[in-house]
């Protein structure tokens, strides 16, 4: 009987081969598409991105000294899911992406981002004559899209209570701008965040306003389009401050007086203290040597330790973002 | 000139009367193809939601307390639990005991207040620890994360072993991932074991071991040698081996759990496709350090529909590590379900059982998903053997992508064909294609492997070898890992020169 249904099928086969023959006068010209596994395929053609993206922390995630040393080398597997991850079409999205086995140097590739389940590539026009066969895709636009990672940590969640959110401007608007500002020139795929310290400048402020024997410093979010910093848990912010002398050098070491920081679940006896967008928070410096004149001053730190814990060395383990003096 | 409409028309006519043929086409190709020899489908249905609804209403979650103990009964019972008398003492515990349910808000109050003295604090979960219900312990594991104090910690934890709830294993599993105070682990462990749950017998290693204060080495000492020979081991070393390798001998107590700690591990698999990721990972390590008899359910939830659930469930059973053997047949099912496939290839190498080796080869010699290739490639480096060696070589051969040349290098070290390919590792270690880590990872067990067989040479390389590894604490920056890097090949160099001669 199975034979049978075989040779039926087969013979059924040739006569539909034969019929579709008669029907087509002429087949379309075959599309010469291609098997991405690779985003080194796709720098053949878009080289400049490729070379944008290379420079990206996207590129790095999965090679980051860094990164590596905070998830033990990787041996917290849990950290692969966003460093090596599947495609975001994959899982789809505002669902969590899965993670992959190949290419993990790779990191956050442009197939994690752009290939879609039927394997053409998500894209801003729609194209059938070239190999990655871009699709029109508003999806890569939205929030949603950098969610499955980048809320891991909050910050989606955080942009939600924002009046950024309110006017629709989302992550790509600050963090893949239109190169030179021109929608023709596509977005920039450097994707600048927490690694450039241009860009941590650009997302706060620092005052400092004497309030009788006491200088106040008041740092407020007026960039950042979530909470500052944001993203990692290792990642602070620190308000330092030292006495100035009469030609106005600083004097001595730096004296930490604040620190904006998520912490980590086991440093319990921490509290969050990161500045939400449009926040505004007052640091009090109370200390006697306060009272002639200080400078104070906001660093920025990708990993939350110092190397001397009792005796922080801000100029040389953190980025200077503001610097700021206060004269008697 | 033709009508371009009636054109269209006809183009549509055509294309509409091809896709109706090739739906014929389809339709007979596959009933020629109904091959009662045909591997079986793995089957998918809804598994964690059902099975959670049927364990609560075995052991229902218990509702909130809504009486109140007399304030004065809660005093009185704080009070004399301070008291030096041992007699005295134990009087207190049972009026707590009887005290019950009511008087849990009270104790917990004052467990949290930081203002009061620690004698009182600790009396609070004392009196908690004797009222043994699930509200009371519900407190002391939820304290066990949330308090400040060490010492209270180690006495929640302490407590919680007094109250012998058995569903309280997940929340004292969960904090071994957490705690950072010696003592506190400690008294985790030991809290642990008392349920036979052996899980933080490594800890206990660790801590005796690299701790920095001599008193808590020795107190990991002791308590880890006092575990083993409770329960008939030579030292800590044996039962730990007993613990992590699955209990082959069969020397290890198995207790029945009750429907209690069920629900709760259904619970925990139900966690598996939550957004947050810690969320998922502190399910996970829970469902990781429970005893064997969590693995069906494991298993079960590997046909899932959910696909997060079945690839969490396949991970879970994969860092069970041999813990986990008895679901090889079931792993080795699920590899021909592609959403979880090379999590069950994964997991497969992870348990290291020979018996999946046949079908992981197969994987590693045909698989047309990459990602299943490299799964298989590398799971066959533990649950490989002598038949897997000829797949490996393909799988290295130069025509193959370097991640799974790479993969199958790391196989072929483990399965002691190492010196064939460090050279190869050696170029990838300072590859800007290949993935260095892995490569750095492969060599340093190459190195091992060699030092494993007692060549001197090899043994003062492994030390050199290892004294470059980063502490724990250490952030390396770029230059840093190239200057490890390039210190590691050149004793790679060195070594490969050894096997030269």
């Amino acid at each position: 009987m199975s034979v049978l249904r075989t040779v039926l099928g087969v013979g059924f086969l040739g006569a539909t081969v034969l019929a579709l023959t008669l029907v087509f006068e002429k087949p379309p010209p075959p599309v010469d598409t291609a098997v991405f596994t690779s985003s080194s395929q796709c720098a053949q053609c878009h080289a400049g991105v490729a070379a944008e993206w290379a420079g990206s922390q996207h590129a790095e995630a999965w090679i980051n000294p860094a990164v590596r040393a905070l998830s033990n080398d990787f041996a917290n597997t849990d950290c692969i899911d966003c460093h090596a991850p599947r495609p975001v079409f994959e899982t789809g999205l505002a669902n969590r992406v899965l993670p992959r086995e190949s290419r993990r140097n790779e990191g956050v590739d442009c197939i994690a981002c752009h290939q879609l389940p039927d394997g053409r590539m998500a894209g801003t026009i729609e194209r059938s004559d070239v190999a990655c066969r871009p699709a029109a895709t508003v999806d890569l636009a939205r929030v949603e899209f950098c969610a499955p990672c980048h809320d891991q940590h909050k910050t989606i969640t955080q942009w939600r209570e924002t009046e950024y959110a309110e006017k629709g401007v989302g992550c790509i608007d600050c963090h893949m701008p239109f190169r030179g500002g021109d929608p023709n020139l596509g977005r920039d795929h450097t994707m600048h965040g927490g690694h450039s310290i241009e860009f941590v400048r650009s997302a706060v402020t620092l005052e400092a306003v004497r309030r009788g024997d006491a200088v106040v410093a008041r740092v407020t979010n007026v960039g950042a389009g979530h909470h500052f910093p944001t993203d990692e848990r290792s990642r602070a912010a620190d308000v330092f401050w030292r006495p100035l002398d009469a030609g106005g050098h600083g004097v001595g070491a730096w004296r930490f007086a604040y620190r904006f920081r998520s912490p980590y679940r086991h440093e319990v006896e921490l509290t969050d203290t990161l500045l939400p967008a449009h926040a505004t928070r007052e640091v009090e410096i109370t200390d006697d040597d306060a009272r002639g004149a200080i400078e104070v001053a906001l660093f920025f730190k990708l990993s939350p330790y110092w190397t001397v814990p009792d005796r922080p060395d801000p100029e040389g383990e953190a980025r200077l973002v503001q610097r700021i003096m206060v004269r008697p | 000139m033709s009508d371009p409409c009636v054109g269209r028309i006809a183009s549509r006519a055509r294309r509409a009367f091809a896709l109706s043929v090739l739906g014929m086409v389809a339709i007979a190709v596959s009933c020629g193809r109904a091959d009662p020899s045909r591997p079986k489908v793995f089957e998918l249905r809804d598994v964690v939601g059902p099975a959670l609804a049927a364990a609560i209403a075995r052991a229902p979650i218990a509702e909130p307390t809504t009486g109140t103990a007399n304030p004065e009964a809660v005093e009185a019972v704080l009070g004399t639990l301070d008291s030096p008398d041992s007699r005295l003492r134990g009087l207190a515990l049972a009026d707590a005991k009887a005290l019950g349910d009511p008087a849990v808000a009270a104790f917990a109050t004052v467990l949290a207040d930081s203002t009061a003295p620690p004698a009182r604090r600790t009396a609070a979960a004392q009196a908690l620890g004797a009222i043994a219900t699930r509200a009371s312990t519900a407190v002391l594991v939820h304290d066990l994360e949330a308090v400040h104090e060490p010492w209270l910690r180690a006495q929640c934890a302490w407590q919680l072993r007094e109250a012998q709830l058995d569903e309280v294993i997940p929340g004292l599993a969960d904090r071994l991932k957490y705690e950072i105070d010696g003592n506190t682990v400690i008294w985790i462990a030991d809290a642990l074991a008392s349920f036979d749950n052996f899980s933080g017998v490594e800890a206990l290693r660790v801590l005796r071991n690299t701790h920095s204060d001599p008193d808590v080495r020795g107190a990991a000492a002791e308590r880890l040698a006092a575990l083993a020979s409770e329960r008939g081991f030579a030292d800590g070393e044996a039962l730990y081996d007993a613990w992590y390798r699955g209990d082959p001998e069969g020397r290890l107590p198995a207790r029945t759990p009750s429907d209690a700690l069920r629900r709760e591990a259904w619970w925990h698999l139900s966690r598996l496709v939550e957004w947050d990721l810690r969320t998922v990972d502190d399910a996970r390590f829970a469902l990781v350090h429970m005893e064997s008899w969590v693995v069906p359910l494991l298993v079960e939830s590997l046909h899932d529909r959910d696909v997060y659930t079945r690839v969490h469930a396949a991970q879970c059973l994969g860092r069970r590590g041999p813990r986990a053997r008895a679901a090889v047949p079931e792993l080795v099912a699920a590899l021909t379900e592609p959403s979880l496939a090379p999590q069950a290839a994964f997991a497969l190498g992870e348990i290291g059982d020979r018996a999946a080796a046949v079908p992981l080869e197969e994987l590693a010699r045909s698989a047309r998903d990459v990602d299943l290739r490299i799964a298989a490639v590398r799971a066959l480096g533990s649950a490989g053997g002598p038949s897997s060696l000829e797949g490996l070589r393909a799988a290295w051969s130069p025509d193959q992508s370097i991640d799974l040349r790479l993969a199958a290098a790391g196989s072929l070290v483990r399965l002691g064909e190492g010196d064939s390919v460090a050279s190869f590792l050696l170029e990838c270690l300072t590859s800007k294609v290949a993935d260095a880590s892995a490569a750095e990872h492969a060599l340093g067990d190459w190195i091992a492997h060699h030092a494993d067989a007692g060549a001197a040479p090899w043994t003062e390389l492994r030390r050199r070898w290892r004294e470059l590894d980063p502490s724990p604490t250490d952030v390396p920056n770029a230059v840093q890992v190239a200057e490890r890097r390039a210190a590691r090949a050149a004793m790679a160099r060195a070594g490969l020169a050894g096997t030269a001669k």
